[in-house]
């Protein structure tokens, strides 16, 4: 962890994002405060929370291996955080149910975790962290260990939740699928330091370096220079955001920046298909030997492998230092 | 062709599978049957016909002379023994006075029988003979006719004692007030050590794992090391500490201090056993706890934490509850171990405090009553598995599992961690002033008396009684005996394993079964069973093991076989078996894929079975005291003999040669796997 400075807003959903041992799930043990900083500090609410045990800072938890208590039932695991605090019984019922149905597990409330589905234990972790009514909710990979499509479902389930108890939430994940999908801000961590933290659309379309390029939605990164404010790659000129400084540069070109064109100037022999549905993925070889990718629109007829193809750029590819 | 294909298999199959029937299976069925064999005097009416079917095999006129001749009492007390006998066989309760002198007797017998009718009075002179024969000359018949005679049917003519089947032995602990009182002692001894031991062994086991103590390798490593240790080492160091000659009570506080009298106040009695058993016994109860609480997901607790609770709620309500199937596992295993323990009792309570394992050991050694022995062993099994079933009635819920995880990163409060780490180096300093004691021992010429540095102990054996127990000589017999049981036995358990997970034989789980069998039933079954099994196989005297250094090795051998069988069918279930089929595929036979394929992945289950049994058969006593003899001796029993008679500096003088001799084994195993050191460790 080195040099992290993040500020999340109130009702703000964050997430951070990048591969094992970047050091995102430290981060969000640090803000929980299950693990001490070396150095530096925590603060909630503008207050210094650095040396707060966890259950003084207010927040909820959600752990990858849902960590629920195995000889508790749903229900005893939802309320144990107010039975702890000593609400009575019919509180705790009431809010149990409340939360139960906030998450869809009803009329699983009296099951064993081991009874049930993975899917259904993260609901109940998830359940279980927001019954005691946190000013914050940290998820760490809550979905990691689900198959792909309960794992959409839940993406946007718990992005639901937390929008209608306007809570603000850190999560933490490896999927950059996930993170883009559901957050309204994305910070791209990698070797415990931050790499870019913006909206998802900005983290895409443009990217601070050729790391989150890469690392973020699939591309092709050229060789570039700025001349006159032109960007110049693969030998043609690219279309540009305007006031773009000189010098060399790296290009982030993503399939859907290139069109089939049979007057287009960049030329090249197909050398893959691979079909997307809408789309078709086209992999060339470039004259220059350089490989690229472009999506085609599927319906508009199939090139072979082997045919060439003309292609030319339909908008400006975002451009990353060197 | 397939049975031509399978054929190698089955064979292998075949070899591996006789001797786990021959060396397991037979001698522990052997101990079941012989606890229902009771020998005992005929009663009457069967010593009548004994004596009938005998006096029959002789010629008519043999017969008749030698009737008369025995039939002549030769004193009062013969005439008066064989009226009464006579009386009872006629069906008539002899009317005097039994318990009077014969004199008296004769007179009253002979009014009694001038006073029978008639009819009862034939009756009487008809058996009067054959109640004399019956009484008093059964020997000289029995050698009259011992050529018509098998050797058991003499034997029994002779003694007028037989065997049949009963319930006797077992019903004994109810009836003898002597053996019902060391039963109490025994389940009582176990209770307390049991209901002491474990949550010792669970509060160390939780400093370990939750950051109770800076150092938990090395508690973890000073806990574990009473595993590796030779025979009654906790209960001599004990006594050569706190015993009527010991360094604190005898030394220290009588002569330095002359706070006490050694001779009176001291450690032996009830206490003493229960220090030993507690120290002896936390090594096993710590390896289940640690692993009970080693496996849980320490988010688990996090998340309790971070909902509120206190670090004692916590441990109330989430780590306890899910270490309870531990707990239970190590109670029960207590209660076993300190109710089939022998040498603490004897050595620290002597006969004072009987228990049943120790009357099982007298009963072995001083009067040979294997049936007995045998009954009381199979006993010594029930209450240990009452126990586990009433255990896993209570609270009968699904095995409740987290995941494994790493543990929890909140340090405990203080005061745990104070308590915790007073806890550890009590336990910890315990356990290495044992050591220290013994070392300390085995280089004193005379503990507690005279303190001067000495090698005599580790000399060559002198002469007189029991010199060659003297010396670590008989040390060697120790390593011979344990250096060839442990690759056999390290080989047959991985081909056991093999056969087992690969040839899949009809039967492959009760042969798993028989294997795991010696590692739960208490050594002393396993030692009796071999010398019930093996002091006359199928009565034939040439094929007798017993007396000989083979039954040493294969006691050893097939005792602790069992760890090499599970790290073998370990391996082998995580490796999958298409490498096998690959092989097959590529025209491989069965030896040549065991020995190109499939060893080369079981190296690391052979070596760690290797060394188990080498370590266990250097340490082990229960199993193999009964079988030591004359010619072949083993140093763990000459330790429990020498520690017997208070001969602490021979007795310790061995154990630290064994304690390097198993030391340098291991060392010698890691440095095989070095690499692989890994690889081994992970097959626990």
């Amino acid at each position: 962890m080195d040099g992290v400075d993040l500020s999340i807003a109130p009702g703000e959903f964050v997430t951070l994002l990048g591969a094992s041992g970047c050091g995102k799930t430290t981060l969000l043990r640090i803000a929980a405060g299950f693990t001490a900083p070396d150095a530096g500090r925590v603060a909630i609410d503008g207050a210094d929370a650095t040396n707060q045990p966890p259950a003084a800072r207010g927040m909820g938890f959600v752990f990858q291996s849902y960590a629920l208590f195995p000889t508790k039932s749903a229900a005893e695991n939802i309320g144990f955080a107010l039975r702890v605090a000593g609400r009575s019984r019919a509180e705790i019922a009431a809010r149990v149910r409340e939360v139960a149905a906030m998450v869809a597990i009803l009329p699983l409330l009296d099951r064993y975790p081991h009874e049930l589905s993975g899917g259904q234990q993260q609901r109940v972790a998830l359940a279980r962290a927001i019954a005691p009514a946190p000013r914050m909710l940290l998820l760490d990979e809550p979905l990691a260990a689900l198959d792909a499509r309960i794992r959409h479902r839940l993406r946007d389930e718990i992005r639901a939740l937390t929008d209608r108890l306007g809570m603000t939430s850190l999560y933490v994940t490896h999927d950059q699928e996930e993170a883009l999908a559901i957050s309204d801000r994305v910070v791209v961590m990698r070797d415990g330091r931050i790499e870019q933290a913006a909206a998802p659309a900005d983290l895409y379309l443009r990217p601070a370096t050729r790391f989150v390029a890469e690392f973020v939605g699939q591309a092709t990164l050229l060789e570039a220079r700025t001349v006159a404010g032109v960007p110049w790659a693969l030998g043609i000129a690219w279309p540009a955001e305007p006031g773009l400084a000189d010098g060399p540069c790296l290009m982030v070109l993503r399939p859907e920046d290139l069109a089939a064109d049979p007057d287009g100037p960049l030329r090249g022999t197909v050398e893959s298909i691979r079909f997307l549905g809408a789309m078709l993925r086209v992999g060339l070889v470039l004259g220059c030997g350089t490989r690229i990718a472009a999506d085609l629109p599927a319906r508009h007829g199939r090139p072979a492998p082997g045919d060439t193809l003309a292609l030319r750029p339909i908008a400006a590819p975002a451009l990353v230092p060197r | 062709m397939s049975w031509r294909r399978h054929l190698p298999g089955w064979l292998l199959a075949a070899l591996v599978a006789t001797p786990v029937l021959l060396f397991i299976l037979w001698p522990i069925a052997a101990v079941l049957a012989r606890g229902f064999v009771v020998a005992g005097p005929m009663p009457e009416w069967r010593l009548l016909a004994t004596t009938q079917q005998a006096l029959a095999l002789l010629p008519e006129d043999r017969r008749d002379a030698a009737l008369a001749r025995w039939s002549v009492p030769r004193n009062a007390q013969e005439e008066v023994e064989a009226l009464a006998t006579g009386f009872r066989l006629a069906g008539i309760t002899p009317p005097w006075d039994l318990a009077a002198p014969f004199e008296a007797q004769r007179a009253a017998a002979a009014l009694a029988r001038a006073a029978l009718p008639p009819e009862a009075e034939a009756r009487l002179a008809a058996l009067l003979p054959l109640a004399a024969v019956m009484r008093h000359r059964r020997v000289a018949l029995a050698f009259q006719v011992r050529d018509q005679l098998s050797p058991e049917a003499f034997e029994a003519l002779r003694t007028g004692e037989e065997w049949r089947i009963g319930l006797d032995h077992y019903l004994a602990p109810f009836d003898d007030p002597h053996l019902r009182r060391a039963a109490l002692n025994s389940l009582g001894f176990a209770l307390f050590a049991c209901l002491l031991t474990t949550p010792i062994a669970f509060a160390l086991a939780f400093a370990v794992n939750r950051g109770g103590v800076g150092w938990p390798g090395l508690l973890r490593a000073v806990t574990l090391l009473p595993l590796v240790a030779p025979p009654v080492l906790v209960a001599s160091a004990i006594i050569m500490l706190f015993g009527r000659r010991g360094l604190v009570t005898d030394t220290l506080l009588e002569k330095g201090l002359g706070l006490i009298d050694a001779d009176e106040t001291n450690i032996y009695g009830v206490a003493g056993v229960l220090l030993a058993q507690v120290l002896s016994f936390v090594p096993a109860a710590f390896i289940v706890l640690d692993n009970t609480l080693r496996r849980q997901d320490g988010r688990v607790e996090e998340a309790a934490g971070i909902l509120g609770a206190s670090r004692a709620r916590t441990f109330r309500e989430v780590t306890l509850p899910l270490a309870v199937p531990g707990l239970k596992r190590a109670l029960v295993l207590v209660f076993i171990l300190s109710l089939t323990d022998f040498g603490n009792p004897l050595l620290l309570a002597g006969r004072d405090v009987p228990v049943i394992a120790a009357i099982i050991y007298d009963e072995m050694t001083a009067f040979r009553n294997t049936s007995l022995a045998s009954a009381l062993c199979v006993l010594l099994l029930a209450p240990g598995l009452l126990l586990h079933l009433v255990l896993e009635r209570i609270g009968r819920r699904k095995r409740f599992d987290t995941g494994s995880g790493s543990a929890p990163e909140a340090a405990l409060p203080r005061g745990w961690r104070r308590g915790l780490a007073g806890l550890a180096l009590l336990v910890g300093g315990a356990i290495l002033a044992v050591y220290a004691t013994v070392i300390a021992g085995a280089f004193t010429v005379e503990w507690g008396i005279a303190w001067r540095p000495t090698l005599e102990h580790f000399a060559a054996a002198g002469t007189g009684y029991g010199s060659s127990e003297r010396g670590v000589a008989v040390v060697w017999d120790s390593l011979w005996v344990a250096g060839l049981a442990a690759p056999l036995g390290g080989a047959l358990g991985v081909a056991l394993a093999f056969v087992i997970e690969r040839i899949r034989p009809p039967g492959r789980e009760a042969l798993a079964f028989l294997a795991l069998l010696p590692a739960v039933l208490p050594g002393l079954i396993f030692g009796i069973g071999y010398i019930l099994a093996f002091n006359l196989p199928f009565g034939l005297e040439s094929l007798a093991l017993t007396g000989t250094g083979a039954v040493l090795v294969l006691n050893i051998l097939f005792g602790n076989m069992f760890v090499a069988v599970l790290a073998a069918r370990a391996s082998l279930a995580r490796m999958d078996p298409a490498i096998e089929e690959a092989a097959e595929g590529l025209g491989a036979g069965l030896a040549r894929r065991l020995v190109e394929v499939t060893l080369p992945l079981l190296r690391g289950a052979l070596l760690l079975g290797m060394l188990y049994v080498f370590v266990d058969g250097m340490t082990t006593l229960s199993s193999v005291i009964f079988l030591v003899s004359g010619d072949h001796k083993l140093a763990s029993v000459a330790i429990f003999n020498h520690a017997g008679s208070g001969d602490f500096g021979q007795a310790a003088a061995k154990s630290v040669v064994i304690l390097a001799a198993a030391g340098v084994a291991m060392a010698a195993i890691w440095r095989l796997e070095q690499g692989g050191g890994r690889r081994l460790m992970g097959l626990r």
